[in-house]
């Protein structure tokens, strides 16, 4: 391996790094022992750049994914490829070609005329069917180059506009785009909309719903566990009867009912984003609460807990310093673990049609949208966010998994 | 032609054994280059440190050894089974059985753990007697209660269908025996057979095992960490350190006349009853007095039907100032509870506990608040378990700071640090070590962090609970020496509990002995030792493994001596 290491340019470890190893806390020895894990470095790397993709997905996206930015002249139109070379000769600059729409050579004259034969001829041609309808023509010719950070829609880079507080940062600026009209690297839909950069936004919003259903979720289980495992007794007794009780409510049915409720307040979209997650959140506490109350309960019972306790430490110093620290990256790694699971409730929901509903750009959503038998037959590259769903949910899970071996460095020296 | 005659004289020869285990850090050599072998009869000793490769030597033999672990090449294991040499480390499938039972068994070090739970004794039994030797049921269960007999279990026909937890630790241990002996094994391998016991208890269960020995004429192979064991029981001893043999050869030779300093070092931490330290002229004045101490755990249910489990009862004793003083006693004699209830760490049910002669006055009692801030000055503790007893999160420094920073005893960082520094230099730790995470200490290390936590608050009195227990013996002997440089140079005076009466031996001034949460006896170590009044106090002391060589091994010696010439002769006839 050092031979190996060595021909790559890289030394053998030197002897100083062995104090490195000795004096390094619990989060340098978690990082040290998750890059030994090809599979998880590997996975974290794609999970990196699809969690910033979606927070700048303004930025990345090359059309405004509302129906605003709708490609009029491009509907139902089929991925367009960049190129960086043809018949025509090379370029460094990638291009595409522009589209043309085929239209349908109908005699309407003969129609007109009623002759039956006309009939027959246009429903032959498959003029009238769906598929037909997103007929383009590419006009080789016409070459599109692709330029940076063009001029677009304008949108808010960060947005932090809280309680008064006027910080948003607005841009108009793209990483890419053609000089003249859109260009759709993964198609349109049926109105026009760029799956791509839909696909793109619908990563960001999937993820903050994941994001704020963990955060319910951890304060709900923090205290559940918390309370139930420093106290015990019958305190823990009552606090654990409840939870087994919500443990055993199957969530669809409460997804179900929560959807039916939610339905009767009137909301917007982003009122209703946030009430999911809380739902999600909030049911989810029975498993990380008792995770936590179990560790709390074995953690409380080692022998540093009892030597603070004689070295005359308050219980409050006892629970900051000793307790808290003690699962801090437990709780991380379990959340990072949980986070695909929440994503799929999400998704699930969208899925149902109980979610977040077609204009907003949701992972669920376009899962959903992917069912459609027109899109099934006719436009298969909408099946790009399913795509990027199960890359993002792996990547979730093979990160999850390398930080859960590595979480516990202290476990391989006993 | 010679060597084969030879080897086929041997139950079982090992040559060569060299054992890597993989691990996330590449092979770690358990095992290196070991060779040893086994007549028929013979008892040899392997003697060893933890991490030393006994066990899992000793596992290979039974190819028990776990998946990550590597036998290299050319290691050979060959036992002589009914006149034709077995390649063990070629058994395949059913053949295994041939070492597993057949010609050897095993006994564990804790017999609790090795029997399966929720099967009764004798079905684990007779299926064992089905298998191996072909009996039928009422066969098999004839024999295996003549076999509970003969290990000395009282009653064999009604223990023979109970459970393995109805039993005592004891009467586990011989229903281990029992069950070794089932298949009637040409070589039975004890892993530390009597390490989880009680020294009365051990005793008892080494006298079976010779007992059975002579019986039975099998060979044994009995692994130990401890000296005194192996010198009742074994006729040869192999010293084992890191994986290598360090020294081999007849019992007797080795042990009174030991060549490699790591022997003499495992020597050293022997009891040595003819050089016990002299009571000091005056007994001095009590430091702290327990009156009438109860100790009452709740055990089962709760509210009005909680049941109450009394550790200690009524027990009322003086500590003299500025001495060690060992507390000794079995498993569940209540000296730990004992210990805690002195640093007000235990629900004391009745009773008082007093510090007379500290800075400032400690009274606590049933009934009577402890001012913890103020005892935690006065009297401190240092833990069995040198890896639960750190939070690993912590720096060392932050870890001996502790106590300084959790009662605001020093005015600046400067002046903790400086204090930290100071306990870590009369601890023997590295000022550079202070930086560093427990994680990066061995069991020895951490425990001077312990003590070092201890002692920063400046406190008077120190419990130190089985402190070196769970270190190996040459490690313990470094550790004793620090707590005796500490009580010189410090007046500290330091309550020692133990189960091990050869560390209380080497170390204390005064000894009490505790059983069933009463107090025995107490005096000075000579009275202790030498001269013990109660009857208990007797047997405890009786039932030490001490270094002797007993009649019975005197009569074996000369006759294996000559084995051991001959074997030699035969080598140099050959000019090996």
């Amino acid at each position: 391996m050092n031979a190996l290491l060595a021909r790559f340019g890289r030394k053998a470890k030197p002897a100083k790094n062995e104090e490195s190893y000795y004096t390094a806390g619990q989060l340098a020895l978690i990082k040290a022992r998750f890059k030994r894990k090809t599979s998880g470095v590997v996975a974290a790397w794609i999970l990196g750049t699809l969690v910033l993709m979606g927070f700048f997905a303004p930025f990345f996206s090359p059309a405004d994914p509302t129906i605003g930015g709708a490609d009029g002249e491009y509907r139902r139109g089929e991925p367009q490829v960049v190129f960086f070379w043809d018949d025509q000769g090379f370029s460094l600059r990638p291009f595409s070609y522009s589209y043309e729409k085929a239209t349908s050579k109908i005699d309407l004259k003969a129609l007109a005329g009623g002759g039956l034969d006309a009939l027959d001829a246009l429903t032959s041609s498959g003029a009238l069917s769906s598929s037909s309808q997103n007929k383009f023509t590419v006009d080789k010719t016409q070459r599109r180059y692709l330029q940076f950070f063009v001029q677009g829609w304008e949108y808010s880079l960060i947005d932090l506009s809280v309680a008064g507080l006027d910080l948003d940062i607005r841009w108009d600026r793209h990483l890419f785009g053609v000089e003249q009209g859109q260009i759709h690297l993964m198609g349109t839909d049926e109105d026009g909309k760029d799956i791509f950069s839909r696909t793109l936004h619908a990563i960001w919003v999937t993820i903050s719903i994941a994001i704020v259903a963990l955060v319910v979720k951890l304060v709900v289980s923090l205290f559940v566990g918390g309370v139930s495992g420093y106290f015990g007794g019958r305190v823990d007794t009552i606090m654990m009867s409840i939870t087994e009780a919500v443990r055993v409510i199957p969530p669809i049915p409460i997804y179900l009912a929560c959807a039916v409720a939610l339905s009767q307040i009137d909301l917007t979209p982003i009122q209703r984003y946030f009430a999911i997650a809380v739902v999600i959140g909030a049911l989810d506490f029975a498993t990380l609460g008792r995770r936590l109350r179990t560790h709390i309960l074995t953690e409380r019972n080692q022998d540093y807990v009892l030597a603070a306790q004689l070295c005359g430490s308050s219980t409050w110093r006892i629970i900051w310093r000793h307790l808290i620290p003690s699962f801090t990256s437990y709780i991380i790694v379990d959340t990072l673990i949980n986070f695909p699971y929440v994503i799929l409730a999400e998704t699930s929901l969208s899925f149902l049609g109980l979610g977040l509903t077609e204009p907003v750009n949701s992972l669920g959503v376009l899962l959903q949208k992917a069912q459609d038998p027109d899109i099934q037959q006719n436009m298969v590259w909408q099946f790009f966010p399913v795509l990027v769903f199960v890359v993002l949910i792996m990547a979730f899970v093979f990160v999850g998994d390398a930080l859960r071996d590595a979480a516990d460095p202290y476990s391989e020296k006993k | 032609m010679m060597i084969n005659q030879r080897i086929s004289e041997n139950l079982l020869e090992i040559r060569d054994l060299s054992i890597d285990f993989n691990t996330d850090e590449g092979l770690v050599r358990a095992v290196d280059n070991l060779s040893l072998s086994i007549r028929p009869g013979e008892v040899m000793g392997l003697v060893g440190e933890s991490g030393s490769g006994k066990s899992i030597t000793a596992k290979s033999i039974m190819r028990l050894a776990p998946g990550n672990a590597i036998i290299q090449h050319p290691s050979q294991i060959t036992l002589n089974h009914r006149g034709q040499a077995v390649n063990v480390l070629k058994l395949r499938g059913r053949d295994l059985r041939l070492v597993r039972g057949d010609a050897v068994s095993m006994i564990f070090q804790e017999p609790m753990a090795s029997f399966a739970p929720a099967i009764p004794i004798s079905d684990q039994i007779i299926q064992t007697m089905q298998i191996h030797l072909g009996y039928d049921k009422d066969q098999a269960r004839r024999a295996g209660i003549e076999l509970f007999d003969r290990v000395g279990i009282v009653d064999p026909a009604k223990r023979f269908d109970q459970y393995v937890f109805e039993l005592s630790g004891g009467m586990r241990q011989r229903a281990m025996i029992a069950m070794a002996l089932s298949t009637q094994p040409k070589l039975l391998i004890a892993d530390e057979p009597t390490t989880a016991l009680d020294v009365t208890i051990q005793a008892q269960v080494l006298d079976l095992m010779m007992e059975l020995r002579e019986q039975l004429g099998m060979a044994m192979l009995f692994i130990t960490h401890d000296l005194g064991v192996v010198s009742k029981i074994a006729d040869n001893v192999t010293v084992m350190q890191r994986g290598k043999v360090v020294e081999a050869g007849i019992a007797d030779q080795v042990l009174f006349q030991p060549e490699h300093p790591y022997t003499r070092r495992l020597l050293d931490a022997l009891p040595n009853l003819d050089n016990l330290p002299e009571a000091p002229a005056h007994t001095p004045e009590p430091l702290l007095s327990v009156t009438d101490l109860s100790i009452s755990y709740p055990t089962m249910g709760s509210g009005r039907k909680r049941e109450m489990y009394t550790a200690v009862k009524n027990i009322s004793l003086d500590l003299p100032e500025g001495q060690i003083i060992g507390l000794v006693g079995e498993s569940g004699s209540g000296k730990t509870s004992l210990g805690k209830a002195m640093l007000g760490a235990a629900p004391i049910t009745s009773g008082t506990v007093e510090y007379h002669h500290t800075k400032k006055k400690v009274k606590f009692g049933a009934g009577k608040a402890i001012k913890r801030k103020r005892l935690a000055r006065t009297a401190q503790l240092v833990f069995q378990d040198p890896y639960s007893s750190l939070n690993p999160r912590m720096t060392v420094r932050d870890i001996i700071a502790e106590p300084l920073e959790a009662m605001k005893l020093t005015k600046s960082r400067e002046e903790t640090d400086q204090r930290v520094i100071e306990v870590a230099k009369r601890c023997h730790i590295e000022v550079e070590h202070l930086r560093r995470f427990p994680h990066a200490f061995s069991g020895g290390q951490r425990q001077r962090i312990s003590i070092a936590r201890a002692l920063v608050c400046k406190p008077e009195f120190i419990v130190a609970d089985e402190s070196v227990a769970a270190l190996d013996v040459s490690i313990q002997a470094e550790i004793l020496k620090l707590l005796k440089e500490l009580k010189d140079e410090l007046g500290l005076t330091i309550m020692f509990i133990s189960h091990d009466l050869s560390v209380i031996a080497n170390l204390c001034d005064w000894v009490c002995v505790m059983k069933q949460g009463e107090l025995v006896e107490q005096g000075t170590v000579r009275q202790i030792f030498l001269a013990p009044q109660q009857a208990y106090t007797q047997k405890l002391i009786a039932s030490i493994p001490l270094l002797h060589s007993s009649e019975g091994r005197q009569q074996r010696l000369p006759d294996l001596l000559q084995i051991a010439e001959d074997s030699v002769n035969a080598c140099q006839l050959q000019g090996v």
